[in-house]
């Protein structure tokens, strides 16, 4: 016990528990603990709650004997205690709590040779029978109990309530254990269920948001990853270069003139507030962001460039830190947000729609105040949904706002891969049609909420409709005008310019240091200057002095910035290699199944068990956490407060314990292959709910089909990714809480009793399933409700109209908080999923909810 | 607190004109140099006093871009007056100024006035669009004119009381119909609408009253 003596004094011992029971099986739990004020009399208290032990019980501490072997030893004191957080607690302490006295299991620890594995790996060495044998050791357990737990979790308010991550940020040790040796993501689930309790941890954000946002096809092992996003930015520069080119030539037709132009004019005001795009307008990032709307409009002419864009993009670059990556993570982020950008907007007004029925249900006082003062069409909300919520919140707390919403979004990878341009992508770009069919496709869909709202409009329409003043018979009508815009602005290019002489206004600037500076900033304007008439003369004359270094310059700084790009994913991803995977079709259901299913018994009993066991512990289980994310909603969940259920205690109910499970069991391969096959049972229920799961239906089995392939290949992980390990282990500080922390101030709205009758109204087996909810994103509807709510008593005690309202919303821009909002968002969402499967098992047989345990 | 009027404002005109920063200068006085683009349609309002009287100004700030030009559409029956913004240096956005105008005057009531407001005025150095023409296009369609910058805040308080000044004048001409709302005006809620008439105190009772 060297470690002993060399007293580096730990701020916080991170632990997990495994309690024994008899026959039982064994449950997990993670929490992290202050050395310097627990005492061993403090830990077993701990303990005794965390799993809400009445009886005796013995604690073990896994330690590495003089001969490399795993031992348990007895904690019996004090002493022991700080022995075992000397040598034992690296990277964390390894506790077994035995309600019998004495231990027989030993062999559940040690699977692998402790010296096979990095310290940090610790879950593989978890039994690889763990899942199964948590949840039928929990079910009977805690299945009496998920009423208690759910009335708690969500109906209660508790002024001492303080609201508690669930876990802390994914961080990229935790990251690998989804992963294979060769880097195959092989537990997609598990992995977006961690991120949607705790986010990620920032420096692993760029690698963990390729995944959430769905950029690689299933199957891909580390190396894959690695040359397939090598081979998307490499097509991403061609894209690029394609319309570069034609600014260089001036052959840019009016359209993508008009198209740059337009996202010049926003990414000079996208988030340049944060750091990295702060600074003059010459900013690379703010360039980059530019270059991927452009190419990003043009090689999708259907939805093109629209405003709102510029700020889904900003943070994927941000995170990517590349112009590329950031592209590519921007069309898998579109492919699922186009619809709110294109055709008749369908897509938000559905969200509307239920973002009312919600509210309808959760807070019934509000929705008839809102629908008195005729903003009951929650039009207000329309920022909130087209850029999900994106500008809500403090920037960081976006970011981690944005993954966990992600995470809550069933797997969807590309059936091939990632397509980076639309199908009529080339046809359409190359036909230089002035006007660009897409100006009037999107603004169908806004005008129609508008003209809803216009008609309804109480303080608008008391009277009958003014005439309106008529244009002239030979007027043009108003789509007519639009259609026609790209057009006007192409006579304006006619102005008088020429790119040729815009020099000779101002002498030309021509030293060492403004060469290299302008070939550093390869500025927008530059891009758009190259054809001058895109801003007439007055422009060129104007900007020129800073630009005029010209073509060359912006291909060859472009030249470095994509070398630099791929030198940095070379850095990040190399330490992925070859190959295993996971069948497509099996992780396409949503994330919500994983959060109640991923306990789930391998006998496909569905998963309200597995739900109680996310709420079965004690709330004072985690006091001492790490995470204690001194949080500022101590007075209020507003929520709570609206729903006169019922309960005790109310405390997080979620799953901190659940995760240390989920990452605690090393057994990938029939992990992942059960739940592959629940998510399959899940999505035929969802489809065709009265089929029993166990039926493999025609058209599932070759997803089935994958499964033996993938419990083959993901035989446990022993032989971690070591060079991957330290290098993201680098920059990376264990147990931060990381971005979700600095909450802005905590909003004043404190609802008060204003729904008691909600409860009886409430059944969010009512709502829309997951996949229809809120357009397939469920997440993101109670969030926006979290945030209505939060507001609620002031909008109703001041009598706010719709513009009010909306007035009062545009404030709170980047000032929500989104610990509160998360935090209650999760407790309704999982209440929602809850009710959600127990529909489903009301529509199939019930015989097969017999639990098998 | 409570008003006597109240008016709704549309601001108008091209993408990064300026729009937002004059409402924000308005309402707030103070400038964002770097603005937030604006995501449909965004709201502000301020308590002027004119003649005497409290009048509420509710602007709708709405979002410049061709493809949510179809909002704005819908927000002109609503909107007593409007300010059409351009910005001097940048001419296309003057020059987009008559298909903005068709489009507000298609749209709107007839009685809707309308500010011809040349932002940026601070930015004389880059200016590409002279005043003259901008007092010109105003002359030659029936609009007031103001040039204004936003970032010194010149000529913005003027430009929105100006409007509320013409529309006030037209309500006492009778030319606007107050009891229709549509048409952007309201009255206070303590001016009953059985007394209707301009004379009535500016500051009578309370109840209702939703100030910005």
């Amino acid at each position: 016990m060297a470690g002993f003596y060399n007293l580096d004094h730990k701020e916080v011992i991170r632990i997990k528990v495994k309690k024994c029971d008899g026959r039982m099986k064994p449950e997990y739990k993670k929490f992290s603990i202050d050395p310097q004020i627990t005492s061993f009399e403090m830990l077993q208290g701990i303990l005794a709650r965390a799993f809400e032990i009445n009886s005796d019980f013995t604690i073990c501490y896994l330690a590495i004997d003089s001969e490399g072997q795993a031992v348990y030893l007895s904690m019996l004191s004090d002493w022991d205690m700080d022995a075992a957080f000397q040598c034992a607690a690296d990277p964390c302490l390894k506790l077994k709590v035995d309600l019998r006295p004495f231990e027989e299991e030993l062999e559940d620890w040690d699977v692998i040779a402790p010296a096979e594995i990095p310290q940090h790996r610790i879950t593989s060495l978890l039994d690889k029978g763990s899942i199964l044998g948590t949840i039928t050791g929990t079910i009977t357990h805690n299945l009496g109990k998920t009423v208690n737990t759910m009335q708690r979790a969500i109906g209660l308010k508790h002024a001492d309530e303080v609201i508690k991550p669930l876990k802390p940020p994914m961080s990229d040790m935790e990251f690998k254990n989804y992963l294979d040796s060769e880097g195959h993501m092989i537990r997609p689930n598990e992995f977006r269920l961690s991120v949607y309790q705790g986010g990620i941890e920032p420096s692993l954000r760029r690698v963990g948001w390729r995944h959430l946002l769905n950029i690689f096809p299933v199957n891909m092992s580390g190396q894959h990853r690695f040359d397939y996003m090598k081979r998307k930015e490499e097509e991403y520069r061609r894209l690029r270069e394609e319309w570069r080119e034609r600014f260089k030539n001036n052959t840019a037709t009016e359209e993508v003139k008009y198209v740059a132009s337009m996202v010049k004019k926003d990414v000079l005001r996208t988030d340049r507030c944060h750091g990295f795009y702060a600074g003059s307008d010459e900013n690379e990032n703010t360039l980059s962001l530019f270059h991927i709307l452009v190419t990003y409009a043009l090689t999708h002419p259907d939805v093109s460039y629209c405003q709102g864009m510029s700020d889904l993009a900003s943070p994927l670059l941000v995170t990517q830190k590349d112009e590329g990556q950031a592209y590519i993570c921007f069309c898998a982020l579109m492919n699922r947000l186009r619809s709110n950008f294109t055709v008749e907007g369908n897509a938000i007004m559905t969200k509307f729609k239920h973002l009312s029925e919600l509210l309808a249900m959760y807070d019934p006082v509000l929705h008839s105040y809102l629908l008195q003062k005729n903003a009951g069409d929650l039009f207000f909300c329309y920022r909130w949904f087209l850029l999900e919520l994106k500008r809500e919140f403090p920037f960081t707390d976006a970011l981690y706002v944005l993954e966990v919403m992600w995470a809550t979004l069933p797997p969807s990878p590309p059936p091939v891969e990632l397509e980076l341009v639309d199908a009529d992508y080339s046809c359409k770009l190359f036909s230089s049609s002035p006007c660009s069919p897409t100006f009037t496709i999107q603004q169908a869909m806004y005008a129609k909420l508008l003209a809803m709202r216009r008609v309804g409009a109480l303080h608008l329409a008391t009277q009958a409709p003014l005439p309106i003043k008529q244009k002239p018979a030979g007027g043009l009508s108003s789509d007519n005008q639009v259609l026609l815009h790209p057009t006007l602005i192409s006579s304006y290019d006619a102005s008088p310019v020429d790119t040729d002489d815009h020099g000779s206004d101002f002498p030309q600037v021509d030293n060492p240091m403004t060469r290299s500076m302008q070939m550093k900033s390869n500025s927008i304007d530059q891009i758009l200057q190259e054809d001058g008439s895109l801003y007439g003369k007055e422009y060129s004359t104007i900007r020129n002095a800073d630009n005029s270094s010209g073509d060359s310059s912006s291909s060859d700084s472009s030249q470095l910035e994509e070398g630099a790009g791929e030198e940095e994913l070379n850095r990040v991803d190399s330490g992925h290699c070859s190959c295993i995977s996971l069948p497509v079709e099996e992780c396409k259901s949503f994330t919500f199944t994983n959060i109640l299913v991923e306990e789930e018994n391998h006998e496909r009993s569905w998963s309200v068990n597995s739900v109680v066991s996310d709420f079965s512990d004690p709330p004072t289980q985690f006091e001492l956490s790490l995470d204690s994310n001194a949080n500022n909603s101590t007075d209020n969940i507003e929520l709570h407060t609206i729903h006169s259920y019922d309960s005790d205690k109310g405390n997080e109910p979620h799953i901190l314990e659940k995760v240390t499970r989920d990452v605690g069991n090393g057994k990938q391969g029939e992990t992942t292959e059960s739940n592959s096959g629940i998510f399959q049972s899940m999505k035929r229920l969802l489809s065709s709910p009265k089929k029993k799961p166990t039926d493999v239906s025609p058209q599932a089995s070759p997803r089935m089909s994958g499964g033996p392939l993938h419990k083959q290949g993901s035989a446990p992980i022993l032989s971690p990714d070591h060079e991957m390990g330290l290098k993201l282990a680098k920059n990376y500080s264990d147990g931060n809480i990381a971005d979700c922390k600095d909450a802005s101030e905590s909003i004043e709205g404190i609802a008060t009793n204003g729904g008691g009758a909600a409860s009886s109204v409430r059944d969010p087996s009512k709502l829309p399933p997951p996949q229809e909810f809120g357009e397939g994103n469920p997440f993101l509807m109670f969030l926006c409700l979290t945030l209505l709510v939060q507001h609620r008593d002031k909008i109703i005690q001041q009598g706010m109209f719709y513009e009010d309202i909306a007035m009062h919303f545009d404030k709170l821009v980047r000032r929500h908080d989104a610990s509160r909002a998360l935090h209650n968002a999760r407790q309704l969402y999982t209440e929602y999923l809850r009710a959600q499967q127990s529909n489903m098992e009301k529509d199939k047989d019930v015989e097969d909810l017999g639990f098998s345990c | 607190m409570s008003y006597a009027y109240l008016f709704k404002y549309i601001i108008i005109g091209d993408t990064g004109v300026g729009k937002s920063c004059l409402l924000l200068q308005f309402t707030d006085k103070r400038f964002q140099p770097v603005h937030d683009l604006t995501i449909g349609v965004e709201f502000g309002a301020r308590m002027i006093t004119i003649d005497g009287k409290q009048i509420k100004l509710q602007i709708w700030d709405t979002a410049g871009q061709e493809s949510f030009r179809s909002i704005t559409r819908s927000y002109y029956r609503g909107a007593a007056g409007a300010l059409l913004v351009y910005d001097i240096t940048r001419r296309d956005t003057f020059n987009h100024l008559t298909t903005w105008l068709e489009d507000a005057r298609q749209h709107s009531n007839s009685n809707m006035v309308i500010m011809l407001i040349g932002n940026k005025s601070d930015l004389e150095a880059r200016r590409e669009v002279k005043k003259e023409e901008g007092e010109a296009f105003a002359r030659e369609h029936g609009l007031i004119f103001m040039e204004t910058s936003a970032k010194t805040a010149a000529n913005v308080e003027e430009a929105f009381i100006n409007t509320a000044k013409e529309i006030y004048q037209k309500i006492q001409d009778g030319v606007f119909d107050i009891n229709n709302e549509a048409n952007g005006i309201k009255i206070g809620p303590q001016h009953s609408p059985a007394s209707q008439s301009l004379n009535v105190g500016g500051s009578g009772g309370n109840q209702g009253g939703n100030c910005c």
